[in-house]
């Protein structure tokens, strides 16, 4: 699964779960792998090998790729 | 354009953009294409940003993709409140606020990104203030009511956006963030212009005294989606150190010092009591907003008003989104 799967997957999973939403953004702020691996499985029912909880910790540390889109 | 994305525009699931919308921005492109020759290139510059600031090519899905400035929606909602026709007056004040907002955006990207717009952006900013100017007279003539409105709007957008510079962001963290909450209404004005078009209606439809009451309910409504703005935006804000209420709220809790790596913002305020804290402060603005124009006889408005907060429900699931690297 790549990360855009992956991140798609978990957005899924935590509709209309705020506490979801909060544990798995606390493990994400730290950036541990091993934290993200497991919030994203006990929060959201995603389990992941660690390979791509690699590449998802990469992926949170990376420049967004994104912009935040709201501009008013 | 797809049905299924037409009806998701100006912000509002279930409004086609009407008439006057196209039609300015019809104009909005002869203003950035047919401008003075000395000032295509920074017109076409600030045409860019716009458009790409908002994940989009062209200044019209920006402006009218969801999340929508609120400028149009809020002009087309109360210009049904007014009953005004959809041309004619109309298509002046949209000329005019379509200007004004180019002119907003060029002014803020030349305090805020100087590396990529400096200074003599002012000038490609003079031709879009003029030509925000010239429509706004074509539709409200000399109208004094209109016109010191206007004046008083951005002259507290320019104090407030000097105070936020000068003084606001120099001052120390914890205490922004006990003041949080106050901080964020000032600095809500400026995005107060948003009430510029909707003062315009009301002079056009002889009602002036609506004046009086337009201010405070887009008062509430700007703070809010100035909140929002801030939530979203708060990764950039935090690299480029400026400092905003809800960073100061997040820092207060003790959960992202200033010189942590930006990565951290986005999940650290998506999972901290800071968030609901600025949410809760927005939703009481957009309330009082919204029950202002409904005890003044505007529902239309009262209503596009309300569908503006939309945004801030789904701000945890948007910093979530930003966090993993993907599109919200």
């Amino acid at each position: 699964m790549n990360n855009d799967e992956l991140a798609t997957k978990v957005l899924n999973a935590v509709q209309g779960k705020p506490e979801a939403v909060k544990a798995i953004s606390e493990a994400l702020a730290g950036g541990d792998p091993v934290e993200i691996k497991g919030a994203l499985s006990a929060h959201a029912g995603v389990d992941i090998t660690p390979d791509e909880a690699q590449a998802i910790s990469a992926q949170v540390k990376a420049d967004p790729s994104q912009p935040a889109a709201y501009c008013t | 354009m797809t049905p299924a994305r037409s009806a998701d525009r100006l912000g509002d699931r279930e409004v086609r953009p009407p008439a006057w919308v196209r039609r300015a921005f019809a104009q909005a492109e002869r203003w950035f294409d047919e401008g003075p020759p000395e000032l295509r290139g920074r017109l076409a510059a600030v045409r860019a940003r716009v458009a790409r600031a908002q994940g989009q090519s062209s200044i019209e899905d920006a402006l009218t993709a969801r999340p929508a400035t609120p400028f149009l929606a809020l002009t087309e909602a109360y210009r049904q409140d007014l009953r005004l026709p959809d041309e004619g007056s109309i298509d002046a004040v949209g000329r005019g606020t379509l200007a004004l907002y180019f002119y907003l955006r060029a002014q803020d990207d030349i305090v805020d990104e100087p590396a990529l717009f400096g200074p003599s952006f002012a000038y490609a900013g003079e031709v879009l203030a003029g030509a925000s100017a010239e429509a706004f007279a074509s539709a409200v003539g000399g109208s004094a009511a209109f016109w010191s409105f206007r004046r008083a709007v951005l002259d507290r957008l320019a104090a407030v956006s000097a105070w936020e510079l000068d003084v606001y962001r120099t001052i120390d963290p914890a205490a922004a963030g006990e003041s949080a909450e106050a901080d964020a209404a000032r600095l809500g004005e400026k995005l107060l212009p948003i009430a510029l078009p909707l003062a315009a209606l009301a002079v056009i439809a002889g009602d002036e005294g609506a004046l009086a009451w337009i201010r405070p309910a887009m008062h509430g409504l700007a703070t809010a989606l100035q909140i929002a703005n801030d939530l979203l935006n708060a990764r950039d804000d935090h690299a480029g150190s400026r400092l905003t209420p809800s960073l100061a709220a997040l820092r207060a809790g003790g959960r992202l010092a200033a010189e942590a790596e930006p990565f951290r913002v986005w999940p650290a305020l998506a999972s901290d009591p800071a968030l609901e804290r600025m949410l809760r402060a927005a939703r009481g603005h957009v309330a009082r907003a919204a029950a202002i124009a409904a005890e003044h006889g505007a529902p239309a408005l009262s209503a596009a008003t309300a569908r503006h907060a939309a945004i801030l429900d789904e701000i945890p699931a948007r910093l979530l989104a930003l966090s993993l690297g993907v599109k919200p």
